[in-house]
C-alpha cells in the first residue's frame, strides 16, 4: 500500500493498537471491523512499516505458562500516519475508540 | 513451554485444533510463527473470558467462530509464497515448457482435444440431464402411467375412473393431478389461432408448486360447475393481450365459446410442453360426461407428488398392488393393466436420449484417457532425455518427493494449457453441435458453458494432470544418480521405462477398440436404417394442417374440404393432393377390434395396436403407397352407402391368410356389442412406417371422409418441384374459400421426417468423430514409441546390419515389436468391447450388440493403422547405415 493513503479500516486498526488493543479479537470487538478485514490489514500495515511485531521473551511465556505472544507496536511512521488519518477521518475520535486499555499482563 | 498430549489438547480446544489445521496452507517458512501467534491470541482471549473448562457452549462456539478469522489471515499469507518452492517449481516448469515448444504444443493440443470433447459433452449432459426442473422439490414429482404388460405397451394415459381409484387408495402421494394436452382454436379475431391447450385438474398447479404470476388458478368447485375460465401462459398473454395487467376478467373466445381469463402463469412455467399456452378445467373437455364413467386406459396423463419419506420404488410397489386390486374389481377393462411410476426428470428426457448421452459421455472419457496416455508417453520419452538432469539434482541432494513435485508442477501447467485450449474448442464445438442437433432432445438449446461446466473442467484437468503426470514422475524420480551420470545417456531408457510405455500403448489400443466398436455398431445401425423404406415416398410433398371453425356444422366441413381438394389439385405444379386426419402416429395407440366371423362365438374382440384415420381425396396416390388389392375410396362411399374401410397389409396379415382374403370382410372398432358400424374392407394398401423409421408398422385403418367427417385435417400435396415454393399459393386458395380457417405452418414432409433420423445421425456422427480421434491418438502413440525405440537402438541395429542382417530382418524386428503391442491391446479391447457394447443394445437398429461385421472390421482397421504407424519408423531403421550407426555417439 502506498504510504500516502490509508483506508478508514486501516486507520481504525492503527488507532486501536495505539490504544493498547493488541490482539485481533480485541480490535474486532472494539472497532466492529470484521475479522476478514482486520488480519490482512495487520499484515499490510506491517509490510508498509506502520507496525512492527515483537515476540515476547520466552521467560515470560514459560512462567505463565502459555504460548509465546507476538505484540504489534506502532512505528514512528505508523504514529505519523495515524495522526494524519485522524485529521481526515473525524470518526476516529469517537469515544469508544479513545478508550485506552491497560495491558492485562506485562509487556515484553 | 509445557504442552499436554496433542490429541487431547485438540479435543479439548477445538479452536486451537482449527489453527493447527489452517496452518497447513500457510507457507511453510512462516507456518510455525503463524500458528504460535494465533494460538497465543486465542489463549489470551480465553483468559479474558474465564477458564476454558468453565465456559458455556455458547461462548465456546463463539470463540470457534472467531478463530475462523485465521482463515482469512492464512489466505493473505499466500502472497508470501512468491519466493516459495512452489513458485520456483512453477517458474522452472514454464521455462522447461518454453524450451521445448514442439513437445509443449503437441502435448497441450492432445489434452485440449480430450478435455474439449469432455467439456462439450458434459455441457450437453449438464443442461439436458442434470438441469434442475423449475418446480420446488422436483425430485418428488413422478408421472404415473397405465401400462399393458400383456401387449408390452408402456406409458399409456389413464381413464378418469381409474385415477379416482388411485387417488383414494394410495398412501404414497401427497396429491395426484391429471391433464390432457390437446389444442384449441382461439377465435373471435380476424386471424384464428390454434394454440396448445391443457385440460387439467385444479390440483395440477399446487402439486407442481407454481403460483400464477397474475390472478389465480381454478378451483375444484369451479371444475365441478364447469365454469368457463382459462389460465394463460406468459407468452400467450404477451401475444394476445400485449402483456396488459388488465387481462384478468377479460374474455377469450375458445373454439367459439366465450371464456374468462382468471390468471397468467409465470414465464418459466412450461407444462407439459414449452408451447403449452392455455390451461382449462378438465371438465371442459368436450366429452367429459362420457369420459367420467370410463375405466382402464384413457386420455389422462397423471402426475403425482411423493410424500416426504416415500421413494419412487415404494410408490411403484404400492401402485402395483392397487393395479392388481383394480384388475380384480373391474376385470373387463383393467385386465393386464399395470401402473408404472416414472420420475419427472426421467420422463422429460426419455430413456434413449439419456442412454445416448451417457454413452457419448463415456466415449469422451475414453478419448481423454487415451489423450492422457499419449501425453504420459510423451513425457516418459522426454524423461529419458532428462535423466541426467534428474541425476544431478538427486546427487546435489534433492529429495525424491521434491522431484515428483517439480514434475507434477510441469504436468499441472500442461493440463492448465490443455484445459484452456479445451474450453476454446468446446465453446466452438458447442456452437457447431447446436446447429446440427436434433430438435427432439429437450433443453438442447439451453446448452452453454456455465459455472458447473467450469467446475467440471477444473476437476477434469486436475485429474488429467495427475493421470498423465504421476507415472512419468514416479519413474523419473527413481533414476539412480550413479548409473545415469556415468553412462552419459540411456540408463533406464531401456527396459523399465519402455515396459511402462508399452503398457500405455496397449491401454491406448484397448480403449480405441472400445470406442471404434461402439461407433461401428452405431454406424451399422444407421446404415441399416437408411435401407429401410418408409412405405411411402416423402419427396416433394407439402404438409400443412387446416381446420374450419369448431362451431361450423359438419356438412360444411365436407363441402370445405371438397373445395380445398379441387382447387389445390388445379394449382400449377401440383401432381396430387389428399387429406388425412394424421400423418404421423405418436404414442402407442391400441384398442379392441372385432372381426365378423361365420361362427358367432369366434367374433371375440381382439386388442391390438392400431391407428384409425379418416382420409379424403388422393392420399395414397400423393404418398405413392401401393394398392395391393381392391380399390381406393370414391365419391360413392358417402353417408348413404355401406360403411367401408381400407386397411394396411399388417392388419390384413394379422387376421387373414392373404390380402385377397381380407377383401370384402367386415370388422368393427370396439367390441361386438358396440354401436360402431360394421366396416367392409374394400382395399388393402402397403404398410407405412408412420411412428418412426425404426418401428414396424402397426395395423392402420382408413375411413372415407364423406362417411365420418373430421374437422381438423392434414393436407398432403405432391408437387413437381420443391414443395415449399407453393405453400403461399396453397394458403391463399384456402383463405379464398374460408377466411376463418386455421392454417398451421406448412413444411415439406421430408423435413419433418428428417427430425426422426436426426437424433440417430447426431449420436452416430459424434461417436464416430470421437473414435476417429481415439484412433489417431492411438496411432500417434504407437508411432512415437517405435520411433523412439528405433532412435535408441540405432547402435544395436547397426551392429545387426554389420553382422549380416538384411534390412528386411530389421524391418520385421521393429514392426513385430510394435504389432505385438497392438495385438495385445486389441485383444484386451475386444474382450472389453464384447462386454460393454451390450449397454448400447437399446440404441441399435437391425444389428446385435455382438455384430460380427463390426467386431471383425474394427480390429482389422486398428491393425492396419498400427501397421502403418510402425512401418514408417521401421523403414528408417532398415535404412540405417551400419558404419554411421556404429560411430554414433
Amino acid at each position: 500500500m502506498g504510504k500516502g493513503f490509508m483506508t478508514y479500516a486501516s486507520a481504525v486498526i492503527l488507532r486501536a493498537i495505539s490504544n493498547g488493543y493488541l490482539y485481533g479479537f480485541d480490535i474486532i470487538d472494539i472497532t466492529g471491523v470484521p475479522g476478514g478485514t482486520v488480519y490482512p490489514a495487520l499484515r499490510r500495515l506491517e509490510e508498509a512499516g506502520y507496525l512492527v511485531s515483537k515476540w515476547e521473551k520466552q521467560s515470560i511465556s514459560q512462567s505463565e505458562p502459555r504460548p509465546q505472544r507476538k505484540y504489534y507496536e506502532l512505528t514512528r511512521a505508523g504514529r505519523e500516519a495515524l495522526a494524519e488519518a485522524i485529521k481526515r477521518y473525524r470518526l476516529l475520535e469517537q469515544p469508544q475508540l479513545q478508550r485506552v486499555r491497560e495491558p492485562k499482563t506485562s509487556r515484553a | 513451554m509445557s504442552q499436554p498430549p496433542r490429541r487431547k489438547r485438540f479435543l479439548k480446544r477445538p479452536h486451537l485444533a482449527l489453527i493447527s489445521l489452517l496452518g497447513v496452507i500457510v507457507p511453510r517458512r512462516l507456518r510455525a510463527d503463524w500458528r504460535q501467534e494465533w494460538q497465543a491470541e486465542l489463549r489470551h482471549r480465553e483468559e479474558l473470558l474465564a477458564k476454558w473448562d468453565q465456559l458455556n457452549w455458547h461462548t465456546k462456539l463463539d470463540l470457534l467462530r472467531r478463530s475462523t478469522s485465521a482463515f482469512w489471515d492464512a489466505l493473505w499469507m499466500q502472497t508470501y509464497r512468491w519466493e516459495d518452492a512452489m513458485i520456483q517449481d512453477l517458474r522452472f516448469a514454464v521455462r522447461m515448457l518454453l524450451k521445448q515448444p514442439g513437445f509443449t504444443v503437441i502435448a497441450a493440443f492432445t489434452l485440449a482435444i480430450g478435455i474439449g470433447a469432455n467439456i462439450t459433452i458434459f455441457s450437453i449432459v449438464n443442461s439436458v440431464l442434470l438441469r434442475r426442473l423449475p418446480y420446488p422439490k422436483a425430485d418428488r414429482l413422478v408421472f404415473l402411467w397405465s401400462e399393458s404388460n400383456t401387449q408390452n405397451i408402456k406409458e399409456k394415459p389413464t381413464a378418469y375412473g381409474n385415477i379416482s381409484e388411485w387417488r383414494e387408495q394410495n398412501n404414497s402421494f401427497e396429491d395426484l393431478a391429471f391433464f390432457d394436452p390437446t389444442s384449441v382454436t382461439l377465435t373471435g379475431t380476424d386471424e384464428p389461432e390454434q394454440v396448445m391447450s391443457v385440460h387439467a385438474s385444479a390440483s395440477l398447479f399446487s402439486l407442481l408448486g407454481v403460483a400464477p404470476a397474475l390472478g389465480r388458478t381454478f378451483t375444484d368447485d369451479e371444475e365441478q360447475q364447469k365454469v368457463r375460465i382459462a389460465v394463460l401462459s406468459h407468452s400467450l398473454w404477451q401475444r394476445r393481450f400485449g402483456a396488459s395487467p388488465g387481462v384478468l376478467g377479460q374474455t377469450l373466445e375458445i373454439d367459439g365459446v366465450t371464456s374468462e381469463v382468471i390468471g397468467v402463469m409465470p414465464e418459466h412455467f412450461q407444462f407439459p410442453e414449452n408451447n403449452s399456452d392455455i390451461w382449462l378445467p378438465h371438465t371442459l373437455i368436450p366429452n367429459w360426461e362420457t369420459q367420467k364413467a370410463q375405466r382402464g386406459a384413457g386420455a389422462w396423463r397423471v402426475i403425482g407428488r411423493l410424500k416426504e419419506q416415500v421413494s419412487s420404488e415404494q410408490a411403484q410397489a404400492e401402485m402395483s398392488t392397487i393395479a392388481q386390486g383394480l384388475e380384480q374389481a373391474f376385470p373387463d377393462l383393467n385386465k393386464g393393466l399395470g401402473i408404472s411410476v416414472v420420475p419427472f426428470q426421467l420422463q422429460l428426457t426419455g430413456s434413449n436420449v439419456r442412454l445416448a448421452l451417457w454413452t457419448l459421455f463415456g466415449a469422451v472419457v475414453f478419448v481423454l484417457l487415451i489423450a492422457c496416455t499419449n501425453v504420459a508417453n510423451l513425457m516418459l520419452a522426454r524423461s529419458i532425455a532428462r535423466e541426467r538432469e534428474m541425476a544431478i539434482r538427486i546427487a546435489l541432494g534433492a529429495s525424491r518427493l521434491r522431484l515428483i513435485r517439480q514434475l507434477l508442477t510441469e504436468s499441472g501447467l500442461l493440463a492448465i494449457l490443455g484445459a484452456a485450449g479445451g474450453l476454446l474448442i468446446a465453446s466452438w464445438s458447442i456452437q457447431v453441435l447446436l446447429r446440427f442437433s436434433p430438435l427432439s432432445i429437450r433443453d438442447l438449446d439451453k446448452v452453454a458453458i456455465d459455472a458447473k461446466v467450469l467446475a467440471f473442467t477444473t476437476v477434469v484437468s486436475l485429474l488429467t494432470a495427475l493421470l498423465f503426470g504421476l507415472a512419468p514422475a514416479l519413474k523419473i524420480s527413481q533414476a539412480h544418480p550413479g548409473i545415469a551420470l556415468k553412462e552419459g545417456r540411456s540408463a533406464s531408457g531401456g527396459v523399465g521405462s519402455r515396459r511402462l510405455r508399452s503398457l500405455l500403448v496397449i491401454t491406448e489400443f484397448s480403449l480405441a477398440v472400445l470406442l471404434l466398436a461402439g461407433a461401428g455398431l452405431l454406424i451399422r445401425s444407421f446404415m441399416q436404417l437408411q435401407r429401410v423404406d418408409f412405405g411411402f415416398d416423402p419427396q416433394n410433398v407439402l404438409l400443412l394442417q387446416t381446420a374450419p371453425a369448431r362451431n361450423s356444422p359438419a356438412d360444411q366441413w365436407c363441402f370445405f374440404y371438397q373445395q380445398v381438394s379441387d382447387r389445390i389439385a388445379a394449382l400449377p405444379g401440383v401432381v396430387a393432393a389428399g387429406l388425412t386426419e394424421e400423418i404421423f402416429i405418436s404414442g402407442n395407440p391400441d384398442g379392441p377390434i372385432t372381426i365378423e366371423r361365420a361362427s358367432a362365438d369366434s367374433s371375440e374382440p381382439v386388442r391390438i395396436p392400431f391407428r384409425r384415420d379418416v382420409i379424403s381425396g388422393d392420399v395414397f396416390q400423393t404418398l405413392r403407397v401401393p394398392l395391393h388389392t381392391g380399390r381406393f375410396f370414391n365419391a360413392q362411399d358417402n353417408p348413404g352407402a355401406a360403411p367401408v374401410s381400407i386397411i394396411n397389409e399388417t392388419m390384413a396379415r394379422r387376421f387373414w391368410a392373404s390380402n385377397q382374403e381380407a377383401l370384402g370382410q367386415r370388422f368393427k372398432l370396439g367390441s361386438g356389442q358396440s354401436r360402431n358400424p360394421w366396416l367392409t374392407i374394400v382395399g388393402v394398401v402397403g404398410d407405412m412406417r408412420r411412428q418412426s423409421l425404426e418401428r414396424e408398422s402397426i395395423a392402420q385403418i382408413f375411413l372415407p371422409y364423406l362417411q365420418i367427417p373430421e374437422r381438423r385435417m392434414n393436407l398432403l400435396i405432391r408437387t413437381t418441384s420443391e414443395p415449399t415454393q407453393i405453400a403461399a399459393a396453397v394458403r391463399n386458395e384456402i383463405r379464398a374459400i374460408d377466411k376463418t380457417v386455421v392454417i398451421s405452418r406448412s413444411s415439406s414432409l421430408e423435413s419433418r421426417l428428417a427430425d426422426d433420423v436426426a437424433q440417430r445421425r447426431f449420436q452416430t456422427w459424434l461417436l464416430t468423430l470421437f473414435s476417429v480421434i481415439a484412433l489417431l491418438l492411438a496411432a500417434v502413440g504407437i508411432y512415437g514409441l517405435i520411433h523412439q525405440s528405433v532412435a535408441l537402438r540405432t547402435r544395436e541395429i547397426g551392429t545387426r546390419l554389420a553382422l549380416g542382417a538384411q534390412p528386411r530382418d530389421v524391418l520385421r524386428l521393429i514392426v513385430g515389436q510394435g504389432m505385438s503391442l497392438a495385438f495385445c491391446g486389441i485383444g484386451v479391447g475386444l474382450l472389453a468391447a464384447l462386454g460393454l457394447t451390450r449397454v448400447l443394445t437399446n440404441l441399435l437398429f437391425g444389428v446385435t450388440a455382438t455384430d460380427p461385421t463390426t467386431f471383425i472390421a474394427t480390429p482389422l482397421l486398428l491393425l492396419l493403422v498400427a501397421l502403418l504407424a510402425c512401418y514408417l519408423p521401421a523403414l528408417r531403421a532398415a535404412r540405417v547405415d551400419p558404419i554411421a550407426a556404429l560411430r554414433h555417439e
